[in-house]
C-alpha cells in the first residue's frame, strides 16, 4: 500500500513538473529531437576536436620535414663554401628523396670590402657569409626557413663560455649556456646544468671531470675527459660521456704567450686568447685612461687604486697598472674596458654590477708565463656582461651572473673558482669588441695548423623560422 | 476530446528515434578516440625522427652511419596499460665528399595492427676541408 501511494504521488509530482504533459500531447517527440540536436552538436564538436588534433599533428610533422629540408639545403651550401670560399650560390630548387625540396640564397661577404645587406634586411659584416635556406613540402603548401651566419675558422670557435688553462671549480647551483673547457680538472659540486648555445654546450677536460650533485645536459651535448669522468649520481640527458677521450676537442688549450691564434705546422688544438698588449695598452690611444705614474719604468710597483661607488667607463679603456680595488657596492657603467697590468690584481669587495664592461688582468709580456698574480676576485654577488679575463686566477665568492666569456689564461695554472650559485651565458662576440683580441674575433683558431681565415667554417648563428 | 494513449505511442516513437540516433552518434566516439590515438602516435614518431636527425647533426661527421633502434613506450589510459613500439631506422648515404644524407624512418602499428610510418630527411656537412 505504501509503495502504491508513493508511486502515485511520484507520478503526480512528475506530471506537475512537466507542466501537465498529459494535457499537451506531442511534446515528447519535439523534446527528444531537441535533445538529439544538442547531443549531435556536442558529439560533432568532440569529433571535430579529435580530427583537428590529428590534422594539427600531421601539419606539425610536415612543417618539421620542411624545416629539415631547408637545413639540408644549408648543409649543402656550407659544404660548397668549405670547398670554395668564393662560392656565391644560389642553390636552385633541389628535391630530396622524401619529396621535400630546398633552395638556398647566398650572400658571400668573406672578402668584403665592407658590410652588406641581405635581401631580408640582415646586415652581414665583412668576413661573414649569410645563408637563407628555404624548405618546401611536396605540394608547396608549407615552407620553412633557416638562416645561417658563418665565418671561416674553427667549427668550435667562440663556443666557450668558460676557458681555463688550469682547473675549473664550481660550487652551488649553476646553469651554463655554452661550453666549458679546462686544461686540468673540471669539478662541479651542487646541481649543474650545461645547455647548448649556438651549437656549443660541451664539457671538455684535458684531465678529469668530477661532479657531485645533479648534472643535466641536452642529448646533443657531450662530456669528455682525457682522464676520467666521474659523476655522482650521473650525467643526465646525454649518452655522450667519454673517459679516456683522445679527440681533438680535449687537446689542451695552447697558452704559451703567443698573441695570435695561428697554429704552427703540425699543432693541434686551440690557442687560448691572449691580447696584443701593444694594441690594448697603447698609451697614445685617445680612448685610454691611464691611472699609473710612469709606464716606461713601471716594474709592478705602482700602488693599487681604490674605487668606490659608480665608475663611468665612457666607452674607454681604463688602465690601472698597479691594480684596482672596488670597495663597497660597485656599479660600472658606460661600456668599456678595465685593465690591470704588470701581474697585479683586480678586486671587487661587495656587490658588483658591470654592464657591457670587460674586466682584464694581465702580466707584463716580460713576466710571461707565470710571474706576478694577475687575478680577478669578486667577494660578493656580481652581475657582469662582457669579458672576464685574467692571466692567472678568477675567483668568485657569492652569487654570480655573466653574459659573456670568462677566461683564465696560463697553461697548468689559470684556475676559475666559483663559490655560490651562478648563471653563465655565452656571448660569443665579446672578444671582437676588445682591442688586442682581434685575432680571436673570428674564432679560437683551427685544428691541425690551418691558418686563420681558411679551411673550416664556423657557424655563428642558426635561426629557424 | 483528444484520444487517450497518443502520448504513449508518441513516447515509443520518440524512444525508438532516440535509441537509433544515440547508437549512430555513439559511433563517433571511437572515431574521435582513434584520431586522438593516431595524433599521439604521429607526434611521438615525429619527435623520435627529429631526435635522430639532431643527434646525427651533433655527431662527428665520420661517425654518422646507419643505425636501428627500438623504442617501447608504456601508455596508460582509462585503467588500461598498453605498450607502443616504434622502430627507428637511420639510413645514411654519401651525396658527395663531405656531405651525407640522413633519412630517418619511424614505423609503428596503429589499431588493428595497421602499419604506419613516417620519414624525415636532412643533410649533414663536414665543415673542415
Amino acid at each position: 500500500m505504501i509503495g502504491e501511494n508513493t508511486r502515485v504521488l511520484s507520478l503526480r509530482g512528475w506530471r506537475q513538473r512537466l507542466g501537465g504533459a498529459r494535457s499537451r500531447p506531442g511534446i515528447a517527440l519535439p523534446f527528444v529531437l531537441l535533445m538529439l540536436t544538442l547531443l549531435l552538436v556536442i558529439l560533432s564538436m568532440v569529433a571535430k576536436q579529435g580530427i583537428g588534433v590529428l590534422h594539427h599533428s600531421k601539419t606539425n610533422s610536415i612543417s618539421k620535414q620542411a624545416l629539415f629540408a631547408a637545413e639540408a639545403g644549408a648543409a649543402d651550401a656550407l659544404r660548397r663554401l668549405v670547398e670554395d670560399p668564393n662560392w656565391v650560390g644560389p642553390l636552385p630548387r633541389t628535391e630530396l628523396d622524401s619529396g621535400f625540396s630546398y633552395a638556398v640564397e647566398v650572400l658571400n661577404n668573406f672578402s668584403g670590402p665592407g658590410p652588406e645587406l641581405a635581401s631580408n634586411g640582415t646586415l652581414v659584416p665583412m668576413g661573414f657569409t649569410y645563408l637563407e635556406a628555404t624548405g618546401f613540402s611536396p605540394n608547396d603548401t608549407i615552407s620553412r626557413q633557416a638562416f645561417l651566419l658563418v665565418t671561416r675558422g674553427s667549427a668550435s670557435a667562440l663556443g666557450f663560455a668558460i676557458g681555463a688553462g688550469g682547473t675549473v671549480r664550481m660550487q652551488g647551483s649553476k646553469t651554463i649556456f655554452g661550453s666549458v673547457k679546462a686544461n686540468r680538472d673540471i669539478r662541479f659540486q651542487g646541481s649543474t646544468s650545461v645547455r647548448p648555445m649556438n651549437g656549443s654546450g660541451r664539457v671538455l677536460s684535458s684531465q678529469d671531470v668530477r661532479s657531485q650533485g645533479s648534472f643535466q645536459m641536452d642529448e646533443a651535448q657531450d662530456v669528455r675527459a682525457r682522464g676520467s669522468v666521474q659523476a655522482t649520481p650521473g650525467v643526465r640527458g646525454t649518452e655522450f660521456v667519454e673517459s679516456g677521450d683522445t679527440s681533438e676537442s680535449t687537446e689542451p688549450f695552447i697558452a704559451d704567450g703567443r698573441t695570435t691564434n695561428a697554429l704552427n705546422p703540425g699543432e693541434v688544438g686551440q690557442v687560448l686568447p691572449n691580447p696584443d698588449q701593444s694594441v690594448l695598452l697603447d698609451l697614445t690611444r685617445d680612448d685610454l685612461v691611464y691611472y699609473g705614474a710612469d709606464i716606461a719604468n713601471d716594474d709592478g710597483s705602482d700602488s693599487t687604486v681604490s674605487v668606490s661607488g659608480v665608475l663611468d667607463l665612457e666607452g674607454k679603456i681604463h688602465y690601472f697598472p698597479g691594480g684596482v680595488e672596488f670597495t663597497g657596492s660597485s656599479s660600472i657603467v658606460g661600456e668599456g674596458t678595465i685593465v690591470v697590468g704588470h701581474g697585479n690584481s683586480m678586486r671587487f669587495q661587495g656587490s658588483t654590477t658591470a654592464v657591457n664592461a670587460n674586466l682584464i688582468a694581465l702580466r707584463h709580456p716580460d713576466q710571461m708565463p707565470s710571474s706576478g698574480n694577475p687575478s680577478i676576485r669578486f667577494q660578493g654577488s656580481a652581475n657582469v656582461s662582457g669579458l672576464i679575463y685574467a692571466h692567472e686566477d678568477i675567483e668568485i665568492q657569492g652569487s654570480f651572473r655573466l653574459d659573456g666569456v670568462m677566461i683564465a689564461y696560463r697553461d697548468g695554472g689559470g684556475d676559475i673558482d666559483v663559490q655560490g650559485s651562478s648563471q653563465i651565458t655565452l656571448a660569443s662576440t665579446v672578444l671582437a669588441n676588445v682591442p688586442g683580441f682581434e685575432a680571436w674575433s673570428g674564432g679560437f683558431a683551427g685544428v691541425g695548423g690551418a691558418p686563420v681565415g681558411s679551411g673550416p667554417l664556423s657557424i655563428l648563428s642558426w635561426e629557424r623560422r | 476530446m483528444r484520444p487517450r494513449g497518443l502520448t504513449i505511442i508518441e513516447m515509443l516513437i520518440a524512444a525508438t528515434v532516440f535509441i537509433v540516433a544515440i547508437v549512430t552518434l555513439i559511433g563517433i566516439f571511437p572515431v574521435s578516440a582513434r584520431s586522438a590515438q593516431q595524433s599521439h602516435a604521429h607526434l611521438v614518431a615525429t619527435n623520435l625522427a627529429e631526435k635522430e636527425l639532431e643527434l646525427s647533426r651533433a655527431m662527428d661527421f665520420l661517425a654518422v652511419a646507419d643505425r636501428d633502434k627500438t623504442y617501447r613506450l608504456h601508455q596508460e589510459s582509462g585503467g588500461f596499460a598498453r605498450e607502443e613500439i616504434y622502430q627507428v631506422t637511420v639510413r645514411v648515404r654519401e651525396i658527395r665528399s663531405g656531405l651525407k644524407s640522413v633519412l630517418v624512418t619511424v614505423k609503428w602499428d596503429q589499431d588493428k595492427n595497421i602499419p604506419r610510418n613516417l620519414s624525415m630527411e636532412t643533410f649533414v656537412a663536414r665543415l673542415t676541408p
